[in-house]
């Protein structure tokens, strides 16, 4: 099930997501893993007060298989990956 | 026919009419302030009412719900003021008992003594004299009374109007904003045109009586304020000089206690709530609180933009969850049970039993929208985990933080919302995933939210997190049986 409000991103889109966790130096809040895959991103500017237009929370996750809580997310702008080649 | 006066019981129910009906306009006035714009369609679309009352500009590139749209109305009008909807509903709540109460017995003694036949209209021929009392008066002179009766043709058919049209048809239309009555009830919704066209009514209805108000007392004043107000007093012409003075007496009275009141109120909101609550609730639970909801809307009647009340909460997990489709998503059912469980999202969207149900939604500012909401008939959640025998209530808890997620309402705190076991076994009581076909969005709960269709909105918790079997609900928050009740003064039991 995928909720409405998320978005489906495409291959380039995904890539581009890694390169941003890999230059921020992202790692899994659980086990410490930088190795990510990426799924939906959700739009939060409209749904949330307190976060800005053009902000996603992009779903990632932790590709180690023995992670306690391997779903996490990484907070981009619109600019930093959506869009298309 | 009767000799026609003005007997104590005719002048005694007009004194305390004026009571309860003063109380009704002022916090009818505080109600609509809470959504100050009126519709002729039951999807309350933003920007289809036909009269606001409000400048506030709604933004469109930001969430914002039905708090953010409510107005600060002035105590000189409403009844508290300064957007106390919850006060005002019980002040609207026991001034209708009060003034229903007065009507009936008033009606009753018309009939017994035979002094309805002030009222009756015995010939068609009372119409053009009516006309005709009308250009008397706008010629400034008085029309004379009909032989024998206390009115003339123009006042005999207005006060009959009021008493037997416009009160009657003010509390048919209020019935009709009752979400229980319109629950059991759909087609007498439809009788008044849809729930928004009986609220407008309900407006214009408020408005006529106004109108009369002003009008009628103007003619007393033209008429002669002592001799008229004698009437009314003493029952016949009689001591003008001293009927003027008590019933200005009176006037500044009624002013006073309205001044009392709003500033108790104001004061001491939860005082009022309890005492005032007492009155109505169980008036409540007598008439509507057993009402289970039988509706059935097409899909053609679907709201395209259901509104939305409540902003979603802000924490990091949730929007991490989000993002993730809800898939870490947990139901906890707990508290007082044999048999406690936790369900994931996946649980909940391959049980056995999965119902859909198109249904008006009432929201407690005024607001309808009509949605299709599919999910856990809440009974079978009920009936796996076993309720102990002593539990009497449900408590709903989310993951809305009010203080932090909804800065236009006062207070914080955690949002629950605790409803009564019984109503639980009610067929239209389901935990909605689905909304219109899709997954639930989030503005509108996600991942689930319950569905509880003979009360207001805000009972419906949504982002739900956790279910709580209780025997007493005194001990959590300030112990009302909900945020909104501990927070905003609302009832807990809300079919109207």
């Amino acid at each position: 099930m995928i909720i409405r409000e998320n978005t489906e991103l495409t291959e380039s889109q995904k890539r581009r997501v890694l390169e941003r966790v890999e230059e921020r130096n992202f790692t899994c809040a659980s086990c410490g893993s930088g190795d990510f895959s990426v799924r939906e991103a959700l739009e939060m500017g409209f749904l949330f007060l307190d976060e800005e237009h053009g902000t996603y929370m992009v779903a990632l996750t932790c590709a180690n298989p023995d992670c306690g809580a391997p779903r996490t997310g990484i907070r981009l702008y619109r600019t930093e990956f959506l869009w298309d080649e | 026919m009767p000799e026609l006066d003005f007997p104590a019981w005719i002048r005694i129910t007009h004194f305390i009419n004026i009571i309860f009906i003063s109380f009704l306009i002022r916090s009818g006035i505080e109600i609509l302030g809470t959504h100050p714009k009126l519709y002729w369609n039951d999807d309350s679309k933003p920007g289809s009412e036909w009269a606001r009352f409000t400048r506030k500009v709604m933004p469109k590139d930001k969430l914002y719900d039905i708090l953010d749209e409510e107005e600060d109305y002035s105590s000189a009008v409403a009844m508290p003021g300064h957007k106390q909807l919850g006060l005002g509903r019980h002040w609207h709540f026991v001034s209708v008992l009060g003034w229903i109460l007065c009507g009936l017995t008033y009606v009753i003694l018309l009939f017994a003594t035979g002094e309805w036949h002030r009222f009756w209209p015995y010939s068609w021929a009372i119409f053009p004299q009516a006309f005709e009392d009308m250009v008397t008066y706008l010629s400034f002179d008085l029309p004379p009374t009909l032989p024998g009766e206390p009115y003339n043709a123009l006042q005999k058919l207005t006060y009959g109007a009021v008493v037997f049209i416009l009160a009657p048809f003010q509390i048919l239309t209020g019935a009709v904003q009752s979400p229980a009555i319109e629950a059991r009830f759909p087609w007498y919704v439809r009788m008044f045109g849809g729930r928004q066209w009986a609220r407008s009514l309900h407006f214009l209805a408020l408005l006529a009586f106004l109108v009369f108000i002003v009008i009628h007392l103007f003619m007393v004043v033209v008429h002669g304020f002592g001799k008229e107000t004698a009437k009314m007093i003493f029952g016949a012409e009689v001591y003008p000089a001293a009927a003027t003075i008590i019933a200005l007496a009176a006037l500044a009275g009624l002013v006073v206690l309205h001044w009392a009141a709003t500033k108790y109120t104001l004061a001491y909101p939860r005082s009022t709530q309890r005492i005032l609550g007492k009155v109505t609730n169980n008036t409540r639970r007598v008439l509507l609180h057993r009402l289970k909801s039988r509706q059935d809307y097409s899909k053609a009647d679907l709201t395209p933009e259901h509104r939305v009340n409540g902003k979603p909460p802000t924490s990091e997990e949730y929007k991490i969850m989000a993002a993730h489709n809800f898939a870490d998503y947990t139901l906890e059912v707990g508290g007082l049970v044999e048999r406690p469980m936790i369900f994931t999202l996946e649980d909940l969207l391959t049980f056995p039993t999965k119902q859909t149900q198109r249904v008006l939604h009432n929201c407690v500012q005024g607001w309808t929208s009509i949605g299709e909401w599919t999910g856990v008939p809440l009974r079978q959640i009920v009936e796996l985990v076993r309720p102990r025998p002593e539990v009497r209530f449900i408590c709903f808890w989310t993951m809305q933080d009010s203080g932090r997620d909804e800065p236009s309402a006062p207070g914080s705190g955690q949002f629950y919302e605790v409803i009564d076991l019984h109503l639980a076994y009610h067929e239209q009581t389901i935990l909605a995933y689905e909304m219109n076909g899709g997954p639930l969005p989030i503005t509108h709960g996600a991942p689930l939210r319950l569905r509880l269709e003979t009360q207001v909105g805000f009972k419906m918790a949504k982002w739900i997190e956790r279910i709580e079997f209780l025997d007493d609900y005194s001990h959590i928050g300030e112990g009302m049986g909900g945020w909104r009740e501990d927070n905003v003064y609302y009832d807990k039991d809300v079919e109207i």
